[in-house]
């Protein structure tokens, strides 16, 4: 495991807070989450249905707004920058990887993973280019001109992997990315994002319940009822 | 051949084969002093005169003439062609009829075009949702939409005009009505195919800029 708390925090939250409804319907889903993730580590973030997960992670991506609190990623605070600004920074530091995958079906494979370069204005023949070598580096180079639907559950999440590393992201945001895979297949995934999403210079968010790929994060947190009721190291061979 | 026109006898020499119309009034080719023998007694017999002008001498010039002189409208024969087709969408049902199925096209149109784009847009928010999330503007979606509106737009129209085209000709070919293209109705067709797909797209720009990113997580 690196020793990724001695790096500075890629993201900060205080205090998160976030309401949906009104009312008597108003459900508050996060209750004042306090969280840190360092450079250089995998935190998964666990818990069960409805405790709050994906709604931090939307939050800590700048998809969400949330009701208070701050959240800063790479020292920039999320929350004071206009919609459009956070939009461009999204694209510029971070990647996103889907438990449905979200590829888009009438483009290839490589067309696919280009898309974030193509979104930073990147012209098509370089991002394509540096998409094949990402395919290559995901072990999909001989699969590049397949349309999604040519490609089994597997392949397709190593091809969402693929287009949210393709951009370099300091911030790689995981959602559930095992959920809809079989076992032996999220062990595989896991072992590839471990392989290839982790760096000392990007930190890896994963969401998730499934407990058997537990071992592959650096910490652990838990989310209980809107509240993180723990953070711990992973214990791994030779590390514990 | 011997017939009888408003209880008058005539001599039908021939039978002219001519281009259908959407009036189904028959002609008769006569003399002027014939003619005036088969209507009925009106005040007016004569409703127009058509003349041609000696080899040289500008129809314009005629038609000024013949008016100054007269005082009577005098017209060139695409003036008096479209003062013609000016008269009967005005006083004819022709207007009415040809103008509401030509609104009701237009409505229906955009209706099935807005809620076709729509339903696009509504099938793949996911895809939409995971682009935002990856950094794509509202604005790069709405240019997306509107590329898409105006491709799948003038592909149709391009398709349809030609085979409108194609129509028209085969259909006069075989002495069936005819009808006239001219660049203005293609241009006025076009404006009112580019309304169609702006509005279409608009209503799923609409729905793209309010659409959360957090949706691919859901």
């Amino acid at each position: 495991m690196m020793d990724s708390q001695a790096q500075p925090a890629a993201v900060r939250a205080r205090g998160i807070v976030k309401s949906f409804g009104t009312g008597d319907t108003k459900v508050t889903v996060l209750r004042g989450i306090d969280l840190d993730i360092y450079l250089g580590e995998m935190l998964l973030l666990v818990g069960e249905s409805g405790g709050g997960k994906t709604t931090l992670l939307s939050a800590i991506a700048g998809i969400l707004d949330i009701d208070d609190g701050n959240i800063d990623v790479l020292g920039v605070p999320l929350g004071e920058l206009p919609a459009g600004k956070r939009t461009t920074f999204r694209g510029q530091t971070m990647g996103f990887i889907y438990q449905q995958f979200n590829l888009l079906p009438a483009l290839t494979a490589a067309e696919n993973v280009a898309v974030p370069l193509l979104i930073q204005k990147i012209g098509r023949p370089e991002a394509l280019r540096r998409a094949r070598a990402m395919l290559d580096r995901v072990g999909l180079s001989d699969r590049a001109e397949f349309l999604p639907k040519n490609l089994s559950v597997g392949q397709q999440q190593r091809v969402a992997i693929a287009r949210a590393l393709v951009n370099e992201p300091r911030l790689l945001i995981c959602d559930e990315p095992t959920a809809a895979l079989d076992g032996p297949n999220g062990q595989k995934i896991m072992e590839l994002l471990r392989e290839v999403g982790r760096s000392p210079d990007r930190c890896v968010v994963v969401v998730t319940h499934d407990s058997r790929i537990f071992h592959f994060g650096d910490r652990l947190a838990r989310l209980t009822d809107g509240r993180i009721v723990s953070i711990e190291p992973i214990a791994r061979e030779g590390t514990a | 051949m011997v017939s009888s026109v408003n209880d008058k006898l005539a001599r039908v020499v021939a039978i002219a084969k001519t281009q259908k119309s959407f009036t189904n009034i028959p002609v008769v080719y006569t003399t002027y002093e014939r003619a005036i023998r088969y209507v009925p007694r009106e005040r007016r017999t004569l409703s127009y005169v058509l003349a041609k002008p000696k080899d040289g001498v500008p129809v314009e010039e005629v038609t000024r003439r013949i008016h100054e002189q007269t005082g009577l409208g005098a017209f060139t024969a695409e003036e008096f062609g479209w003062k013609t087709i000016g008269w009967v969408l005005k006083n004819t049902g022709i207007g009415i009829n040809f103008g509401t199925t030509i609104l009701l096209g237009f409505i229906v149109g955009m209706a099935i075009a807005g809620q076709t784009f729509y339903l696009f847009t509504v099938e793949n928010l996911r895809q939409f949702g995971a682009l935002k999330a990856m950094g794509t503007s509202t604005f790069t979606l709405a240019r997306m939409i509107l590329l898409q509106a105006f491709t799948v737009g003038l592909t149709g129209y391009g398709v349809g005009i030609g085979l409108a085209t194609v129509f028209g000709f085969l259909t006069a070919q075989s002495g069936g009505l005819p009808f006239i293209e001219t660049w203005q109705l293609l241009l006025l067709v076009l404006v009112a195919l580019l309304a169609i797909c702006t509005f279409s797209a608009l209503i799923s720009i609409i729905k793209l800029a309010r659409l959360e990113p957090a949706i691919v997580f859901r």
